[in-house]
């Protein structure tokens, strides 16, 4: 057992070495080869899940582009029905269904008789979202059943305007089957909340508050704040407004709205952790706060969402 | 267990060497992850993120001489590499969060000197770690990594997230190259078959999974050399006594970890020792809780030892201790070479998932084996066996600890902490009528 070893070479190892010498060729012959057709990264974005619904709205709207309804055939592989997400594509004229690959029975119907529990019309939103410039990929969030299941879950989709070479216009669309929460969420609905506080768009406090609009999703919900801490719309309890969130702390002991406020006075947004308690358990659930410093009516605010934390699955 | 093919004092030649050292750089190249996520949980740019990977390089890469060496009362001697310490993470990006890189790095140095005092105090503790309990907690450190090794094993996905069969494909090839040569390959081959296994795994990737020149266009655009250091501003500490309490806990775990690793690094390279040498177990805390605050003086997360580097050697029978001093030489030299860095962690997530649960396997078997070295009876059976249904418990079925009163939450915060105390304390109550006979006997004896 043991011993020093003379550094003689066993019989097979003229064959490992050969054996690695055409790995290392095959991989760099493979890595050239596969360099020009890489895909997006969506470095923004934390879930495998919306990175391919990405690329795949991405794909599908280059396909139709070039091929027109034909290009629906080839939204029935793989790449754009799956267990994750599936595809679909809407007239922006009419809001008329021309494919869905996730309920194939909503075909020939229009969209904008649809609206989701909280009241939200899924169409509009759509409509709404892609002209945002804070919202690249036309992010929708809306709560919805599964075809034939009884109850209903959170769904989020990214949307593209496309014109077929007829010159219809129509927007495609991926869905995905299972809700995640992406912190680049909470970041468009605050940046879009801070736009429209800004604008001095009449009714816009009631836009942040209303439950079916796009500041209201995934059990999250965008707040206000005065300079001073104050709440215009809390980040807990809506109908608990005007209380110092300053005073409050968070399940782990500490006061996250100090926190966020004091690197606010550095900068112009700022990301902070904030402790929620997971039911029937010593330990924490912990989100993170986006906030950023925008005005209303003149007056200095802090905008501000709070999303679950996205955590690796083996920190569950 | 493979037979020892380069023992403790062996020096391997420099080709041998140099490949060895390399397959256990791959596996701590893991650790050089953490300081990315830390840096991007806090906002931090893209120049601080190498700066700190860098930084907790040669950290661990000091940290992995250090334990290498046999110094009077610091080092254990044995092949027992340092690496970013996951058990870390979270407290340091919360004090991160809380008062920015010097009280993360304060509360850093703080963990690393509680971690030399209770070093100090584990050196007369001998008599609590018979081989049942010892075997537990090796075992225990190693099931304590299947959370992290089985997720990067999947393609390291979000919970929640969608898993890609290429993962599954890449990890599963990838882990049976690793096996089939470890068991099956003769010389050079089964000494090296956890780097032929990442170097298939990896060409497979290529061929099947979704690409993204992201990962090595980054290797274009890496420095070639830069050395991590910005200025004296770098070594300012800060400390918070609201985070005294996690950081010490979170100590308290790393030094049972550690103290597993060593045991098993002991085990392995000293399979005739009939029970734990303590000597090179206590200067191997002391080095490990050094490394922990010199890594966080410099500016680099904490370091720990690697339970997947130990089972490594155990896998490949390469025990030197030489290794990990030209491991650690190696970590410290390509800590200043980003573009190396930039390569190694371009590697597929499953295929480093592959190497996990290839190193892992016999950290979990070494223990099982410590276990059984000795006749197991009914009071050995019960302390195994009720320490590891509580132990395990706290992380299967956390809710009902949650309402444990608030002191004896820590204890049950994770199940390597809590699996080691119970089987402390289990072995010495089923043993108390032995403990007595043998302390009676004694007194009469020396009566006499």
């Amino acid at each position: 057992m043991g011993g020093k070893s003379t550094g003689k070479m066993f019989k097979g190892d003229t064959l490992l070495l050969g054996f690695v010498g055409v790995l290392v060729l095959a991989g760099g012959v493979r890595l050239a080869t596969l360099w020009d057709s890489s895909e997006q990264s969506y470095p923004e974005y934390n879930y495998r899940a919306t990175r391919r619904v990405l690329h795949a709205v991405e794909r599908a709207s280059q396909l139709l582009e070039e091929k027109g309804v034909e290009a629906f055939e080839a939204f029935e592989g793989s790449d754009f029905k799956n267990d994750d997400f599936y595809i679909y594509v809407y007239r922006y004229e009419d809001s008329g269904c021309l494919y869905h690959g996730g309920n194939p029975d909503l075909v020939g119907q229009a969209g904008a008789r649809f609206h989701d529990l909280q009241g939200r019309s899924v169409h509009e939103s759509v409509l709404e979202q892609l002209q945002n410039p804070n919202n690249p990929y036309g992010w929708v969030h809306y709560n919805w059943n599964r075809p034939g299941e009884i109850l209903a879950e959170w769904k989020s989709s990214c949307n593209r305007d496309v014109t077929l070479p007829d010159g219809t216009r129509l927007y495609v669309g991926g869905g995905l089957n299972w809700p995640v929460p992406e912190v680049e969420f909470a970041r468009i609905a605050v940046e879009s909340a801070a736009d429209l506080l800004e604008s001095g768009a009449p009714g816009a406090l009631e836009s942040l508050r209303s439950a079916s609009g796009p500041f209201n999703f995934m059990e999250s919900e965008v707040f206000l704040l005065e300079e001073d801490g104050m709440s215009i719309l809390d980040p807990a309890f809506r109908g608990l407004e005007s209380r110092n969130v300053l005073d409050y702390r968070d399940a782990s002991g500490r006061y996250p709205f100090r926190l966020l406020y004091q690197k606010l006075q550095a900068r112009e947004n700022a990301w902070v952790p904030l402790y929620g308690r997971v039911p029937q358990s010593m330990n924490l659930k912990e989100k993170y706060v986006y906030a950023r410093r925008a005005s209303m009516d003149g007056r200095p605010v802090v905008v501000g969402m709070a999303m679950n934390k996205p955590t690796q699955l083996w920190q569950k | 267990m493979s037979d020892l093919i380069y023992a403790q004092e062996d020096v391997p030649p420099p080709l041998q060497l140099g490949l060895l050292s390399i397959q256990q750089g791959v596996l701590l190249f893991l650790g050089t992850m953490l300081p990315i996520i830390l840096v991007a949980a806090i906002g931090g740019s893209q120049e601080m993120a190498v700066r700190m990977v860098s930084l907790t390089m040669i950290a661990s890469g000091i940290g992995t001489i250090l334990q290498a060496l046999r110094l009077r009362g610091f080092g254990s001697g044995y092949l027992c590499p340092n690496v970013g310490g996951p058990s870390y993470l979270t407290v340091s990006m919360n004090a991160a969060m809380l008062g920015g890189l010097p009280l993360m790095q304060g509360m850093v140095v703080f963990s690393g000197f509680v971690e030399m005092l209770l070093a100090r105090v584990v050196g007369r503790l001998r008599f609590l770690f018979p081989p049942v309990v010892v075997g537990l907690t090796v075992m225990m450190v190693g099931i304590s990594i299947i959370p992290v090794s089985f997720s990067n094993f999947l393609g390291s996905p979000m919970a929640g997230d969608a898993i890609l069969w290429q993962d599954i494909a890449v990890g599963s090839v990838a882990l049976l190259v690793m096996v089939g040569l470890n068991i099956w390959g003769k010389g050079n081959a089964k000494l090296y078959s956890l780097l032929v296994g990442v170097l298939v795994g990896w060409v497979l990737a290529l061929f099947i999974s979704p690409f993204s020149s992201e990962k090595y266009l980054a290797i274009a655009e890496a420095q070639l050399f830069s050395l991590p250091f910005i200025g004296f501003s770098q070594f300012r500490l800060a400390f918070d006594w609201s985070l005294a309490l996690p950081f010490f806990v979170i100590s308290i775990c790393g030094s049972l970890k550690t103290f597993g690793n060593l045991l098993a690094a002991q085990k392995i390279t000293r399979p005739d020792l009939e029970g734990p040498d303590m000597k090179p177990l206590v200067g191997g805390l002391t080095a490990d809780g050094f490394s922990t605050a010199l890594a966080g003086f410099i500016g680099g997360i904490a370091v720990d030892t690697s339970s997947s580097n130990v089972g490594l050697a155990a896998a490949t029978g390469a025990v030197s201790r030489w290794i990990g001093v030209a491991t650690g030489i190696l970590f410290m030299v390509l800590g200043c070479f980003p573009v190396v860095a930039a390569v190694i962690s371009s590697m597929p997530t499953a295929v480093m998932g592959a190497a996990m649960v290839f190193a892992v396997s016999f950290m979990i078997v070494t223990g099982v084996q410590e276990m059984l070295s000795e006749k197991m009876d009914q009071r050995k059976i019960f302390t195994a066996g009720l320490a590891m249904i509580f132990g395990l418990s706290s992380g299967l079925v956390p809710e009902p600890f949650a309402q444990l009163p608030e002191f004896l939450q820590p204890i049950f915060s994770n199940p390597l902490t809590s699996t080691t105390i119970l089987s402390i304390f289990f072995y010495h109550i089923f043993h108390a009528d032995i403990t007595y006979q043998q302390w009676k006997a004694g007194r009469e004896g020396a009566k006499d």
